[in-house]
């Protein structure tokens, strides 16, 4: 979405703040740890949380975008079908991922 | 069915949509219900927290975050139902609830009123994890990669419906720059105080990119710099009672100082990656569709 879309997340607070938030949740899973629990990843909660409205405003971009695109544009429907792709994989790997937790 | 009013974008839902995301969110509360039951029986993550429940009302034991715990054993005292079922429950409204207000938020910021749209696109958004497979095998989603909803951990998914929300309404109250509107800045200021006594991880992310935010946006003169602290006033004086209760007391109690904070230079996320590439593939490929 942010290469694909990048004129509209110039104009999008939502992305801008979104995207801020998980390079931050980023940076402080990277480069901090707590001394007594190195290998908890404890901060790495910041960076999931930040996921939350980076995936919902790139799923309404997503969907905005679709409304709008002409089915005529062929590099256009392309890239509209390798964004869906991409989601695609995204919740098949949700889906794995509480099928491995729930069932082991 | 689709009325608007007076040239707002308002959408008054007709009883069949009404039915249809009802039914909806009632078969996630339940499907909740039956994964974090499940997930208690086989001694996995929501279970420790269920555990530590009675020990934490009862004073036992201290939790910075005590949010999922009181909401879980009032709901048991109220319904008269064992702390796992109640722990289950609030963990199943609040996946309820962060569909709805998805759907809500897709609504808003979308114009499409289509429930065949709306639903399929809440439900995706809600489960999005890290792309894995095919491409990778033995790699950790949580530890390691990402997820957009981390399910075993209760607190994170107690928080993720106050997060959807008060996201969404910091950006209106920013763009709109309503600095001055009191009121507006309370509740928001009251949302981040709330989450941080759920989990703090949320104001600690979203603090420093408001921050950031402030300074890309020119906002922050002495009215915009004054609204910033008063945004997170209350959650900071929270983070250092916080700060106390995990690091300091038990520092005073054992009578030598403890390094609380430590630095790590990507080598722990490097290694719980699992992946090739290291975080570079981890971070591609836990935001391939927002990138």
């Amino acid at each position: 979405m942010l290469i694909a879309r990048f004129r509209s997340f110039t104009s999008d607070s939502y992305l801008q703040l979104a995207w801020l938030m998980t390079i931050v949740g980023a940076l402080e899973r990277g480069l901090l740890l707590e001394p007594d629990h190195r290998g908890s990843g404890n901060w790495s909660w910041g960076y999931h949380i930040a996921l939350n409205p980076l995936f919902l405003y790139s799923v309404a971009e997503l969907l905005r975008w679709s409304k709008a695109a002409s089915w005529n544009d062929r590099r256009q429907m392309g890239l509209l079908i390798g964004a869906y792709a991409l989601l695609g994989l995204h919740v098949w790997n949700g889906l794995l991922y509480v099928k491995e937790y729930t069932f082991g | 069915m689709n009325s608007m009013t007076g040239g707002t974008n308002y959408h008054r839902p007709g009883w069949l949509e009404t039915t249809i995301v009802a039914a909806y969110l009632a078969a996630l509360f339940f499907l909740s219900l039956q994964y974090y039951l499940r997930l208690d029986v086989e001694g996995k993550g929501f279970s420790r927290h269920v555990q530590r429940v009675e020990s934490v009302v009862r004073g036992k034991r201290e939790s910075p975050h005590p949010v999922f715990h009181y909401a879980t054993y009032g709901l048991s005292r109220a319904l008269n139902i064992p702390v796992p079922r109640a722990g289950a429950m609030v963990l199943g409204a609040a996946n309820a609830a962060s569909a709805g207000i998805i759907i809500w938020i897709l609504m808003q910021s979308t114009g499409i009123r289509s429930l065949w749209v709306l639903i399929p696109a809440s439900f995706a958004t809600l489960l999005s994890a890290s792309i894995q497979r095919p491409f990778f095998t033995r790699s950790h989603i949580v530890i390691g990669n990402g997820a957009v909803s981390v399910w075993v951990n209760s607190t994170s998914i107690l928080l993720r419906p106050v997060v959807l929300l008060s996201f969404h309404f910091l950006v209106q109250f920013i763009d709109r720059n309503r600095l001055s509107n009191w009121r507006q800045l309370g509740t928001l200021s009251a949302a981040f105080a709330l989450s941080t006594l759920i989990k703090p991880n949320y104001v600690l992310v979203l603090a420093p990119a408001v921050g950031l935010f402030f300074l890309a946006r020119r906002l922050l003169d002495w009215k915009g710099l004054a609204g910033l602290v008063a945004l997170f006033f209350p959650a900071g004086l929270i983070l250092l009672w916080q700060y106390y209760v995990t690091y300091l007391k038990r520092s005073i109690r054992q009578g030598k100082r403890r390094r609380t904070l430590g630095f790590d230079l990507f080598r722990l996320w490097s290694r719980k990656s699992r992946v090739p590439g290291g975080v570079f593939t981890s971070i591609v490929s836990t935001c391939a569709l927002p990138l």
